[in-house]
């Protein structure tokens, strides 16, 4: 029975499961990366069809488009977010890489923590005001929901760094007894 | 305040080497190091015991109280 525990927890234990996020959030990002540079090129280029006051770009291998209302500020919108998510992404794959170390405690995670605490909690809102008043100058609250999701990462973020500050700290403290 | 680790100087008394008494009480010797020069935060009893066993000593000997 303890056979099977350790070989489960060797299989899927912490470490197991930071690689795997670690791969995943970081493939989301390339992924991210990729499609960020193919509609801004796509529209550079004119590989697109328009339709209706619509652009359509098709996606290569995958036999479907992308599409949406052709106005600068709908791109903009688009590819400011394309690129928020990305960094999101990318901050969050950089947390999965500090938790492979054989110490969780370190600075490592602690700074990754702070910049997507930061990203949450600042990038993030002022990227929602900036494109939902500045650039779309919507009046309504339709997508407040992202506004409230990313301050809730963010303040989950912020206690995971005063956690891990903490740990860092008992960590220093428990190498340096002897 | 703080507290001396006079190691080396028992050390020397009993004409020892660190990397002697670091085998024989099962510690690395950059542990040794750092409990001689001052860095660690705390030292186990079973260290302690250790040490004065390997030493024939008492703490006292090894560890003292400075004020500053």
């Amino acid at each position: 029975m303890l056979l099977i525990k350790n070989n489960f927890m060797s299989m899927f234990g912490p470490k197991y499961l930071s690689h795997i996020l670690f791969y995943l959030f970081r493939g989301l990002s390339i992924f991210g990366l990729l499609s960020v540079i193919y509609y801004d090129v796509s529209f550079l280029i004119e590989n697109f069809r328009h339709e209706n006051d619509r652009y359509l770009i098709d996606i290569p291998l995958i036999g479907t488009f992308m599409k949406g209302e052709f106005q600068f500020n709908v791109i903009l919108t688009v590819s400011l977010t394309l690129i928020f998510i990305i960094i999101f992404f990318f901050v969050l794959s950089n947390i999965f890489k500090a938790l492979k170390e054989d110490v969780v405690f370190n600075h490592k995670t602690i700074k990754n923590l702070h910049y997507f605490t930061v990203l949450n909690l600042g990038v993030g809102p002022a990227l929602y005001l900036l494109v939902h008043y500045v650039i779309m100058q919507k009046e309504n609250y339709r997508d407040i929901h992202n506004l409230i999701l990313l301050i809730l990462f963010g303040v989950v973020a912020l206690f995971l760094t005063t956690t891990f500050k903490k740990g860092v700290h008992v960590q220093n403290e428990n190498d340096l007894t002897i | 305040m703080r507290i001396i680790v006079n190691l080396d100087k028992v050390l020397a008394d009993r004409n020892m080497k660190s990397k002697e008494l670091a085998e024989n009480i099962g510690i690395t010797e950059a542990n040794l190091s750092i409990l001689k020069s001052g860095k660690a935060k705390a030292v186990r009893f079973s260290t302690l015991e250790a040490i004065c066993k390997e030493l024939d000593c008492q703490p006292g000997d090894i560890l003292a109280f400075q004020l500053d």
